[in-house]
C-alpha cells in the first residue's frame, strides 16, 4: 500500500495553498492530493468571468501539470476519497487504491444540489461549480432568447449577468423567498439588486418555484418517460401555475457537502467538519480546511463555515503550518467581493465578516435605495466591547476597506455608532 | 508599481475584483483602496515567499510578479 507523510483530500484553493505550504515547510516530505475533478487547479472565481467571455478557458486554470512534478507534489485526479478508516490511518480511493497517511487534511469543498422535479434532467437544465458546467452553458445558449434562473444564492446572479452576455434576450430569476438573495439581505438591499439587475434585462419573480419542466415541443412530464433522451427543457411549469416559454435554465438552490464518507468515522461534524482554532479536528492527525471546515472562529468566538475563496487560501495557509508542527491559530475576516454588468449600469456586492442577523446584536443601515448604494453594519458586544462583527455591502466599495479595518482592530465603536446610519459620517476617520 | 527585495509587483486593476485573498495573506504589501481594488503599501513589506503565496493565491491572477534584477515575469 501508499504511504505518504502528507495527504490532502481536494485540490482546490484550500489543498492546493496546504500542499504548496507543506513543500515549503518540508522539502523532503512525501504530498498526495486527492482531486475528484480531472483538472489540475483552476479558479472556480474565475468560472463567471470565463462564461461572460471576458477570458478564454486555458485563463481559468491556475496550475499546469508541471508545477505538480517541479513541486514534487504527487497530483491524483479524477478520483474520489470514499473511505476512511483512522484506525489504519488510510483512505480507501474510488479508483481501488488505498493511501495510508501521516497527516490528513479534508479540503473537499462542496457540491451542488441538484434539483428533483418532473423534467429536471432535460438538455439545457444547467449547474455551475465546474469548467464543463461553464462550457455547457456557453454551448446552450447558443441561439436561445429566453432563459430563467432558478433559486436565489449567489450563483443565480451568475446565471443571469451570463445568460445575458451569451445572448439570451430575456432572463426571469424565480425565487420563492418574499425577496431576491433573502438569505443574505435585507429587503431594502435586495430591492437595490433589483434594480441593477432591472436596468440589465434581467426580471426577478418571487414567491414562485418550479413545479415541473417540459420538453419542448410541448410533450408533458413526467407523464413520458419514453421521451428522447435528447429532448431540451422548453417550459417551466411554476406551483402557481404559470408557464414560461425557455430556451435554458440555470439551478443554483445551494451548495452540499458530501461528508457521508466520513460520517461513522468518529470525526465530528456538524454543519461541516469540526475544528478548533488550529484547524484540527477531534482525531489526532486529521485537519479540514476551507468550504468543509466549520472552525473555531477566535475573532467572533464561536463556530462559523465560511465559503469563500479568501477564507479557503489562508485556511490552507494555517492549517499547512499546523500539519507541520508550527503552531498557528487561524485569525482572519474573510470577505467576498464581485461585481456584475459592467458600468456604468452595473453594480458590485461585498460581504465581510459576519452578516447574520440572529449573531449580532444591532444591525445599522447606511444609503438607500434611492440613494444607489446600501451598506448594513452587523454589530455585536463581545465581552463587554460593541465591535463590528460584519458588513454587506452593494454598489459602494468605498466602504469595504474602512469597515474591514474596524471589524480586524476590535474597536470599541460604542461611542460612534449613532452615526454610522449617516452616509456622511465617514468611517475612514475612526478606523 | 513598488520594488521589494525580490519582485516588482504589477496590479492588474481590470482584473482584480476584491476577493481579498492577497490582503489576507500578505497583509503589509497589499490593501484595498476605495474603489476596493487592490493596492501596494510603501514599506518593508512581506517576505517574499509570501508575497509569491499572496500572487498565487489570487482568483482572477491579477497579480503579477516581475523579477527585481532580471525583468522577467515569474507569475502568472
Amino acid at each position: 500500500m501508499k504511504a505518504v507523510d502528507f495527504l490532502i483530500i481536494g485540490g482546490s484553493a484550500a489543498g492546493t495553498t496546504a500542499a504548496e505550504v507543506i513543500r515549503g515547510l518540508k522539502p523532503e516530505a512525501s504530498i498526495s492530493i486527492i482531486n475528484e475533478e480531472n483538472h489540475e487547479q483552476y479558479s472556480r472565481v474565475l468560472l463567471p468571468h470565463y462564461i461572460r467571455h471576458k477570458i478564454g478557458r486555458e485563463q481559468v486554470f491556475l496550475k499546469k501539470a508541471q508545477w505538480y512534478s517541479e513541486k514534487n507534489i504527487d497530483f491524483i485526479k479524477g478520483v474520489r476519497a470514499h473511505r476512511l478508516e483512522v484506525s489504519s490511518k488510510k483512505v480507501s480511493l474510488s479508483n481501488g487504491g488505498e493511501i495510508e497517511y501521516g497527516k490528513l487534511l479534508l479540503a473537499v469543498g462542496g457540491e451542488v444540489m441538484k434539483l428533483d422535479v418532473g423534467g429536471s434532467d432535460l438538455e439545457n437544465i444547467l449547474y455551475l461549480r465546474t469548467i464543463e458546467d461553464g462550457d455547457r452553458l456557453i454551448n446552450a445558449c447558443r441561439g436561445g432568447k429566453k432563459g430563467i434562473v432558478i433559486g436565489g444564492g449567489f450563483v443565480s446572479l451568475d446565471f443571469a449577468t451570463g445568460f445575458r452576455l451569451n445572448g439570451i434576450e430575456e432572463v426571469t430569476v424565480l425565487v420563492r423567498d418574499e425577496y431576491f438573495w433573502s438569505k443574505h439581505l435585507d429587503h431594502e438591499s435586495s430591492l437595490l439588486m433589483q434594480n441593477i439587475l432591472g436596468k440589465n434585462g434581467v426580471k426577478v419573480v418571487t414567491h414562485d418555484e418550479v413545479d415541473h419542466f417540459e420538453a419542448k415541443g410541448g410533450r408533458s412530464l413526467p407523464e413520458t418517460p419514453q421521451r428522447p433522451s435528447s429532448s431540451s427543457v422548453g417550459q417551466v411549469v411554476t406551483k402557481a401555475g404559470k408557464k414560461l416559454d425557455v430556451d435554458v435554465v440555470g439551478v443554483g438552490i445551494g451548495i452540499k457537502l458530501d461528508l457521508d464518507w466520513i460520517s461513522s468515522t468518529g470525526v465530528k461534524i456538524n454543519r461541516a467538519v469540526l475544528t478548533n482554532e488550529y484547524l484540527e479536528t477531534n482525531i489526532p492527525d486529521i485537519y479540514a480546511a476551507g468550504d468543509c471546515s466549520e472552525f473555531h472562529d477566535v475573532f467572533f468566538e464561536r463556530q462559523h463555515v465560511m465559503g469563500n475563496w479568501a477564507n479557503a487560501i489562508s485556511q490552507g495557509l494555517a492549517v499547512a503550518k499546523n500539519m507541520c508542527g508550527v503552531k498557528t491559530v487561524y485569525e482572519t475576516i474573510s470577505s467576498y467581493s464581485d461585481t456584475f454588468f459592467d458600468p456604468p449600469a452595473g453594480g458590485a456586492y461585498s460581504f465581510i465578516g459576519v452578516t447574520d442577523e440572529s449573531y449580532a446584536d444591532k444591525v445599522i443601515k447606511r444609503g438607500s435605495v434611492e440613494a444607489g448604494k446600501m451598506a448594513r453594519i452587523f454589530v455585536k458586544s463581545i465581552n463587554g466591547t460593541m465591535r463590528i462583527v460584519g458588513a454587506s455591502i452593494i454598489n459602494d466599495p468605498s466602504e469595504v476597506s474602512p469597515i474591514s479595518s474596524l471589524i480586524r482592530s476590535k474597536k470599541d465603536i460604542s461611542s460612534d455608532i449613532e452615526n454610522f446610519s449617516d452616509p456622511n459620517f465617514d468611517l475612514l476617520g475612526i478606523s | 508599481m513598488s520594488n521589494t527585495k525580490k519582485w516588482k509587483i504589477v496590479i492588474d486593476r481590470d482584473l482584480c475584483i476584491g476577493a481579498a485573498s492577497c490582503v489576507a495573506l500578505a497583509m503589509k504589501t497589499f490593501e484595498l483602496d476605495s474603489e476596493n481594488k487592490a493596492i501596494l503599501l510603501e514599506g518593508e513589506g512581506d517576505p517574499p515567499n509570501m508575497i509569491k503565496l499572496a500572487a498565487e493565491s489570487c482568483p482572477t491572477k491579477a497579480i503579477i510578479l516581475v523579477d527585481a534584477e532580471t525583468g522577467e515575469q515569474e507569475y502568472p
